[in-house]
């Protein structure tokens, strides 16, 4: 069993323990357990619905469970192996030429359908709820409009490799993060499972082999280009053909 | 995409234009693609923004893409370099057989052409 399979057997462990812990706490809490309880509110905060007291029980128990199955699906079933890594070869180079390679990094389709029908969800329960608190609700529209910038600023990025290093803008331009060429111990492709390597999507950090730590531009799985910094941090941005720019950057690597 | 350019043959942004110009006429770049940004291009190479956004009026100028504010260079004369590049690889053909050298060729090219 690999250790990420461990961690997730162990949490699943704990949410189980935790699951039946609530179910007691909320059983000793709620007695006796036929009384008639809130079970519902409306949008302004008014209770419109009762039930009996285990209602709650039952509640509890879904929901831990539900986070326990999840938990113990990433313990049981295996993940990929990770995709073979590429030491690229440089490019020869003409005396005089210089080469460079830049390319969009995007997620597939379907996760900015996903996404947009997320935010469009959230913009009608926006409306719902401030047309229902008579426009006191105001502050939802936070909530879309953080999405849509996070979106924006984290979504797709601009990947350029070349004499100068490398660099990863936002789709606006922003944010820039550069990893100048002095600055690369070596670089490599690799291949990326976002879930297992980073725990998600977007910028993220995490303790890569060796307890290195990891700075991950993560839109989606598979190629991805690592660079190992001088210091030992690396930088990850998955990419389609990172292969090339791994290949660019190794041709201005200085030993 | 991956470009080469060599800056000690001549001017960056004629470099930079003729190596998207043979990207074209391969095929590694098509009709309808948009062209990489700018900015990144110049990230890329590590040289200023505006050499790469002088390469691209050029192949505006020349008639190879679109210009349009907020949408980037986009191709538009695919077509056209791939009818002009059998004509061209004829010519060359004919040149190396009757052995004229590649300043020949460029210099009747260009008299025929402004003429």
């Amino acid at each position: 069993m690999t250790r990420a399979r461990r961690i997730a057997f162990c949490v699943s462990g704990a949410l189980l323990a935790l699951t039946i812990a609530g179910i007691a706490l909320a059983a000793v809490l709620l007695q006796p357990l036929d009384q008639e309880v809130v079970v519902h509110w409306d949008i302004a905060g008014q209770p419109d619905r009762w039930g009996p007291a285990w209602t709650y029980l039952v509640l509890i128990a879904f929901v831990g469970l539900v986070l326990t199955g999840i938990a113990l699906m990433f313990a049981v079933f295996r993940m990929r192996d990770p995709e073979a890594v590429v030491d690229p070869e440089p490019i020869a180079l003409a005396p005089g030429e210089v080469v460079a390679w830049t390319r969009t990094a995007m997620a597939a389709p379907g996760f900015y359908w996903a996404i947009g029908i997320g935010i469009a969800f959230t913009v009608l329960v926006c409306v719902v709820v401030i047309t229902a608190t008579s426009g006191r609700g105001w502050p939802m529209v936070l909530l879309p409009a953080l999405m849509i910038v996070v979106l924006g600023l984290t979504g797709g990025w601009r990947v350029s490799a070349g004499p100068a290093g490398l660099t990863v803008r936002g789709l606006f331009g922003f944010p820039v993060m550069r990893v100048r060429i002095d600055d690369i111990a070596s670089v490599a492709a690799v291949g990326i499972h976002p879930m297992r390597d980073f725990g998600g999507w977007g910028i993220r950090g995490a303790l890569g082999r060796g307890g290195r730590w990891r700075t991950g531009v993560i839109v989606r799985a598979g190629d991805a280009i690592e660079v190992t910094r001088r210091s030992g941090r690396q930088f990850v941005v998955t990419v389609d053909d990172a292969a090339t720019a791994a290949a660019v950057l190794k041709t201005y690597l200085t030993p | 995409m991956l470009i080469s350019i060599d800056p000690n043959a001549g001017a960056v942004y004629d470099q930079i234009a003729d190596a998207i110009t043979a990207r074209i006429a391969t095929g590694e770049t098509v009709q309808g693609e948009r062209l990489p940004a700018a900015r990144d291009l110049a990230d890329a190479l590590g040289i200023n923004v505006h050499t790469v956004l002088h390469a691209y009026q050029r192949l505006r100028d020349d008639g190879l893409v679109e210009l349009r504010r907020g949408r980037g260079a986009i191709v538009i004369g695919a077509a056209a370099v791939g009818e002009v590049r059998g004509a061209v690889d004829e010519a060359i053909r004919v040149a190396r057989s009757s052995g004229l050298g590649e300043a020949v060729l460029v210099a009747l090219v260009r008299k025929g052409y402004r003429a």
